[in-house]
This record gives structure tokens, C-alpha cells and sequence, in this order.
């Protein structure tokens, strides 16, 4: 009878590299990150716990300033009104350009012993609106010309004149409207 | 069960290197999520808020500085002063004394004033609410009597902050005799509530600049001088008994 031999070994299956390679660096990687976290969560806590203390030592110094800043709340209060009026004045005054008080001597200007204004309407945006007696007829004429001058030494813009009439006594009373360009 | 327990059990054998690195790598993120993510947010938190904290401070110190250097009853002083230009309140006893004073100045006669009544008695939320960058108008009309030289004064002296600020809108002039003038002035007077709050603590202080400071001290140097009535610290008591002095 022949021999028969029988391999009670099981064949060692052959491992793939795939394997070989995950059996190799998985217990390394997951080392690594066991300790990063570690290191990590170290260093969180220490940072804040000093940053807790600063924090905290800092906002008590922001509550004793606030104190003191708040005690001097008397002086904040007139200070920010003054600085605040000032702020308005200024504005209003910014606004008020006078032009009443620039434009009546102008106009004042016209009298003469022969010319005499009656009444004058003056508002701040320019407008005039005047009631003139002239005595004669040049001195009707002398007040047209000191218009006419006045239209480049003053300003005088869209000069009308309406509603003249010759009075009796040989006057002449007439309405003139005129504004004056800033 | 143990069966197919068994059934595996090579299987685990032959992976347990890599089943247990992936459970660790597994819990470490678990912890990561649980633990150190909050610690990071907590540490983000502590760094945004020490920033604006020292930035608060910062304010806050040169608050505390500029308000040192303040003369609080100096203040109040040139308060009043300002408070004649533009008061808190309608003030018509203010606007009287104003004209009176630009009469005896200018030599102009005032024969007539009138102006919005409103409500006199309180100040509440009655006031008109029309206003003019901010602050509150009140008509103001006025005749008055005087030659020409004494008109153009007063024409002038009613914004040059002597006394209540009068801004003039129109005027109507009759020139009845050659010396004479009859002026009728509309214009408008101001008033400016204070506000109910000055703000937050750690509000920066506005500071005075150069145009406000000349504003400033022509308005001190134009007012007459005022008294600050000093309030007494304790007020004395009498003697207990009426026989004893």
C-alpha cells in the first residue's frame, strides 16, 4: 500500500497589502489622535482658565471705571447740553444769513430830498417789494438810474416797476419789485 | 447566538487591530465633538469679550480723564449763559427781557410783540412739534419805532447772541417821516427741551471744536455776568427747646 501523507497545517492564507498596510499604521493613527486630543483639551483648559481670571479681573476694573464715570454723571449731563446748544446755535446762525439787515441800507440808499420810499416789504430769501413818492420827474429818472447801478453794485435782479401814478401835485407814486441775488 | 458568535470570531480576530484603533479613533472625535469643541467656543467667547472689554476700559479712562478736567460749577455758570441764547423751554419772560434790553441798546421803541402763546403752563408732550435741525421754533413778531441808524442796530443785534437768539424771516417798513421808521419785523425765537438721557456710560464725549469754542466764548463774552446761586450743604436746625437759646 502506498504512503499517503495528509497536511494537518492549514495553509496560511496570504494577507493582502491593503492589510497588511491598515494592520500596520491604524494603531498608529489612532494613537495620534488620542493624543492631539489630549494635548488639545490640556491646552483648552488652560487657556481658559487664565483667560477666565483676566476676564474677570478685567471686568471688575470696567465696573469701578463705569462707578467713576457714572459719579461724574452731573458734569457729563451739563457738558453734552453746552456742546449740544453750541451744535444748534451754530446751525441756526449758519442759516441766518442777515439778509434783511444787508438789504434794507441798500434800499435806504434810494431816498433823497426828491425820492421818499413809503413802505418796503424785505424777506430773507431776497424778495423787496417797495412803495416809492417821486417828487418830479427827474427824480424819477435819478431813482431808475441808481436801480440800474444798483443791479450790478447790489445785486438787484428782476427790477419791475407797476402801478405808477402821476398824483396831482405832479408826483409820481409806483410799486417796484426786485430780488437780490446773495 | 453563541453559535454565530463563534461564527465571527475569527473574523474579529483576524481585524482586531483595526476594530479597536477605529472604536479609538471613533471615541476620540466623540469626545472632540463633546468636549473640546465647547472648550473652543468658550475660549473664542473669552478672547472676543476681554477685547471689547479693554476696549471699554480704554473709553471709559478717557471718558473719566476729560470729565476730570471739567469745572462742573464753571460750567454751570456758562450753562446758564447759553441757556439765555436758546433755552429749554418757551421762556417768554426771556424773550420780553431780550427785547427790552435790545430797546435800551439800540434806542429803538417797541410798540407791539406778539408771539405764539402755545401752552404756557406745561412743556410736556404739548410741545409743537415742528422743528428746525432739532430745535423748536416760536414765531416771534415785532413793531417797533425808530430812525435808521437805531432800525440797522436792531436789525443786527437780534442774532448777535446778547441776548435770546431772534432770527429775522421778513420785515415790512413804513417810512412815515423822514426821521422816523416803522418797522415790523416777523421772525422766529428758539427753544431746545433738554433730552431725557445722556446717553450710555461708555459713550464718547463729543469733543468742543474750534468753531464751537469761538461760538463758545463770543456768547460768554457777549452775556452779561450771571450768579450761580450756591445751594447751602446742610441747612441748620433750630433749638429744640423754645425757652433755651
Amino acid at each position: 500500500m502506498a504512503r499517503k501523507t495528509i497536511n494537518l497545517l492549514i495553509r496560511r492564507q496570504e494577507e493582502t497589502l491593503a492589510y497588511q498596510r491598515l494592520r500596520k499604521f491604524s494603531p498608529i493613527v489612532a494613537a495620534t489622535f488620542l493624543t492631539l486630543f489630549l494635548i488639545t483639551y490640556l491646552i483648552s483648559l488652560i487657556y481658559i482658565a487664565v483667560n477666565s481670571r483676566d476676564y474677570n479681573n478685567l471686568k471688575s476694573e470696567v465696573e469701578i471705571s463705569e462707578k467713576r464715570v457714572s459719579d461724574k454723571k452731573a458734569t457729563e449731563g451739563v457738558y453734552l447740553a453746552t456742546v449740544n446748544l453750541l451744535d444748534l446755535i451754530k446751525k441756526i446762525k449758519k442759516q441766518d444769513t442777515q439778509e434783511v439787515a444787508v438789504i434794507f441800507p441798500e434800499l435806504y440808499s434810494l431816498q433823497s430830498s426828491n425820492t421818499q420810499i413809503n413802505t418796503a416789504a424785505i424777506d430773507n430769501k431776497g424778495a423787496v417789494n417797495l412803495n416809492i413818492t417821486s417828487f418830479s420827474l427827474d427824480s424819477l429818472e435819478e431813482l431808475v438810474n441808481q436801480l440800474k447801478s444798483k443791479e450790478e453794485s447790489a445785486n438787484f435782479k428782476s427790477i419791475k416797476a407797476q402801478g405808477i401814478l402821476r398824483e396831482k401835485d405832479g408826483s409820481y407814486t409806483l410799486t417796484i419789485t426786485l430780488n437780490v441775488m446773495k | 447566538m453563541f453559535k454565530q458568535l463563534k461564527k465571527y470570531l475569527p473574523l474579529l480576530r483576524k481585524y482586531e487591530f483595526i476594530l479597536s484603533s477605529t472604536l479609538v479613533i471613533i471615541f476620540t472625535l466623540f469626545l472632540s465633538a463633546k468636549l473640546l469643541y465647547p472648550n473652543f467656543l468658550k475660549a473664542n467667547e473669552i478672547y472676543a469679550n476681554k477685547s471689547e472689554l479693554k476696549s471699554k476700559l480704554l473709553r471709559l479712562n478717557q471718558k473719566e480723564n476729560k470729565l476730570n478736567a471739567l469745572n462742573l460749577n464753571l460750567l454751570k455758570t456758562n450753562f446758564i449763559k447759553l441757556n439765555n441764547v436758546i433755552p429749554s423751554q418757551k421762556d417768554y419772560v426771556l424773550l420780553f427781557e431780550t427785547l427790552d434790553r435790545l430797546e435800551t441798546t439800540t434806542g429803538v421803541s417797541i410798540v407791539r410783540t406778539d408771539f405764539q402763546l402755545g401752552t404756557v403752563s406745561t412743556t410736556s408732550a404739548k410741545l409743537k412739534k415742528e422743528s428746525v435741525n432739532g430745535v423748536f421754533k416760536l414765531p416771534v413778531s415785532v413793531e417797533a419805532v425808530g430812525n435808521y441808524d437805531s432800525m440797522i442796530l436792531f436789525l443786527t443785534y437780534l442774532s448777535n447772541l446778547t441776548g435770546r437768539l431772534i432770527t429775522v424771516d421778513k420785515i415790512q417798513l413804513e417810512l412815515s417821516d423822514v426821521l422816523l421808521t416803522k418797522i415790523h419785523i416777523s421772525g422766529s425765537a428758539y427753544y431746545n427741551p433738554f433730552p431725557s438721557s445722556i446717553g450710555k456710560v461708555d459713550a464718547t464725549l463729543k469733543d468742543l471744536n474750534d468753531d464751537l469754542e469761538d461760538l463758545y466764548q463770543q456768547i460768554l463774552e457777549n452775556q452779561a455776568d450771571v450768579n450761580l446761586i450756591e445751594e447751602p450743604q446742610e441747612v441748620p436746625l433750630g433749638s429744640q427747646d423754645l425757652f433755651f437759646k
